[in-house]
């Protein structure tokens, strides 16, 4: 069991370049421990590059950040990333690639049972020693999150962690990536593209506008039973509410196919694109 | 026939022995047949190549490159064991050479894979150095090395390192980025990277690198052997020439090729090893 980090950012300013264009313009923020926050926004508006920065794979150009007190240098296992694709390495098993963390600070072989038992946690224990490639989309992000969890992090990052897979498989790692974190106490930070994950999974969220990137909007997300409840399409109206109020937008509402679960079927909000794009675009992501 | 097999497994309910046996030499044969056929098409060449040869007065002196000769030869090389004290130098001279290829183009290749300053400044010496034929490098190695073994081996090792530099280099291109940033995430150091990512992610291209670097030495092997040495396949040939023994010389030919093609399959079987991508 561990607890989550609290975290700090301090007057951030950031180019990918040293003469380029701003692309974050004074973020501050503070996130408590434990807390899980969304943060939303049209693409380019540099979510992302936010995430990187609170993991330490990135340096900001001006500015810091602060885990736990401690001044980001780099990346470490403590806050950990995952990607939209779960980047496992395919020439090792489900137990390699969950336990490579350990392997790295010399821990693997006294953590065996740990791995293990972080397996049976993602349902992932009857695949234990297959070959990563074998597993599905879903099966594999699972294999990410073991990984992430095997380092006993104290932040988990998630950047667009589900956007590729399937609506039922989105739908369920959502609710399990939420509720481990819940159970373990980690801070979680989630760059989405849909309003629907963000109320799904956040305790609060931040809306950015692009050029430069900047927090416009934090709004507390009101505790919810999931899609179809009450709490759910009220904090999601307050959210979708915000958004367009922030970002000068409306947002649309994608066809959602028949046989997706409730959650996507009841609210599938996207964040609607400047220029109407063919439906199938739409669809596949906003990204 | 089929009336005869059908009415047989109607009868006793199993299929007579002889159905499911013709298959099973059938898959066992079917791999075989191409290589038996381009095989005997060569021999077929060669038999008329030498057949031309010593039907033609002015060069009838050079029939003994025929098979006929030439495999008796080859078998009496062999026998004698002859063949071990040819072949252990030249392979000695290509271990070496591969060697010091591997240890100069493994880091060369990663560094340019890897850092964008370091390919873009060693782009036009290297292309430049690759282009120069290895053999041109001969009097120059026979002036710095203090044996005739070490030109040699020098001069193998000019010819293998760009194949495996090169190779390293843009199968190290070809990696997911986020396979780096996910090691540095979970706390991996550069020695951590560099064993259970980078090399494993591109021990196909390092092996296929190899394998590029092994043809091209092979084939740079024989001449450089004609350099001072009197040990090896290149010295033998160049020998069996001086003595006019044109068998022995084909023989001789057979032997290289055999050998490479037994080191070429070796690769080939490290490539198949190492290729961690799962078709199907």
């Amino acid at each position: 069991m561990t607890s989550g980090a609290h975290i700090r950012l301090d007057h951030i300013n950031h180019r990918y370049r040293a003469k380029g264009d701003l692309v974050l313009k004074d973020i501050d923020l503070e996130i408590e421990p434990g807390q899980a926050v969304a943060i939303i926004g049209r693409s380019g508006c540099g979510k992302s590059t936010l995430l990187h920065l609170v993991s330490g794979l990135m340096m900001p150009s001006e500015g810091e950040v602060w885990i736990d007190g401690a001044y980001v240098r780099g990346p470490s296992p403590k806050w950990i990333m995952m990607f939209q694709q779960p980047s496992l390495y395919p020439w090792m098993s489900v137990r390699e690639n969950a336990s490579l963390g350990l392997k790295f600070q010399g821990r693997a072989a006294e953590n065996k049972d740990k791995i293990e038992h972080l397996l049976e946690m993602v349902d992932l224990s009857a695949h234990i020693d297959d070959n990563v490639q074998d597993l599905s989309g879903g099966q594999q992000q699972r294999v990410a999150l073991a990984r992430s969890l095997a380092t006993d992090p104290e932040v988990l990052l998630l950047d667009e962690p589900f956007s590729a897979l399937d609506a039922f498989t989105r739908a369920s790692l959502q609710r399990d990536v939420r509720a481990i974190a819940q159970d373990l106490g980690l801070t979680l930070i989630l760059v989405t593209h849909s309003i629907d994950e963000a109320v799904i999974m956040g305790d609060r969220a931040l809306v950015m506008n692009a050029n430069p990137g900047r927090v416009e909007a934090d709004i507390e997300i009101g505790v919810n039973d999931g899609p179809g409840s009450d709490g759910f399409a009220s904090s999601k109206k307050r959210l979708v509410k915000l958004f367009e109020d922030t970002v000068g937008e409306r947002i649309g509402q994608s066809e959602v196919p028949k046989d997706a679960p409730p959650s996507d079927r009841a609210s599938n909000a996207q964040l609607k694109p400047k220029t109407p794009i063919p439906l199938s675009v739409a669809q596949s992501s906003v990204a | 026939m089929t009336k005869a097999v059908d009415a047989a497994t109607t009868s006793t309910g199993v299929s007579p022995d002889v159905s499911p046996v013709a298959p099973k030499v059938l898959t066992l044969v079917k791999p075989l047949a191409y290589p038996v056929l381009g095989i005997a098409v060569l021999m077929l060449l060669w038999w008329l190549g030498g057949y031309l040869i010593a039907a033609n007065p002015d060069t009838a002196s050079f029939s003994d490159f025929a098979p006929g000769p030439a495999l008796t030869s080859l078998v009496s090389i062999v026998a004698g064991g002859e063949v071990l004290d040819m072949a252990i130098p030249s392979l000695r001279r290509i271990g070496g050479g591969l060697m010091w290829a591997i240890l100069f183009g493994l880091p060369i290749g990663i560094a340019i894979g890897r850092l964008t300053h370091v390919r873009a400044a060693t782009h036009v010496p290297f292309q430049f150095l690759r282009m120069i034929s290895p053999l041109s490098w001969m009097p120059i190695a026979v002036l710095v090395f203090p044996t005739w073994d070490g030109a040699i081996v020098f001069l193998i090792a000019m010819a293998a390192v760009w194949p495996i530099a090169f190779s390293t280099a843009a199968g190290l291109r070809k990696v997911d980025p986020n396979w780096f940033k996910v090691a540095r995430n979970l706390g991996a150091r550069s020695y951590q990277m560099l064993i259970s990512i980078i090399l494993p992610a591109i021990a196909l291209d390092i092996w296929t690198g190899i394998r590029l670097a092994l043809g091209v030495a092979w084939i740079v092997l024989v001449p450089a052997e004609y350099l001072g040495v009197t040990s090896g396949l290149g010295y033998s040939i160049n020998d069996a020439r001086d003595t006019l023994e044109y068998d022995r010389l084909a023989a001789i030919v057979v032997i290289i090729g055999v050998i490479g093609f037994a080191l070429d399959a070796l690769c080939l079987a490290m490539i198949k090893r190492t290729n961690w991508v799962k078709s199907g």
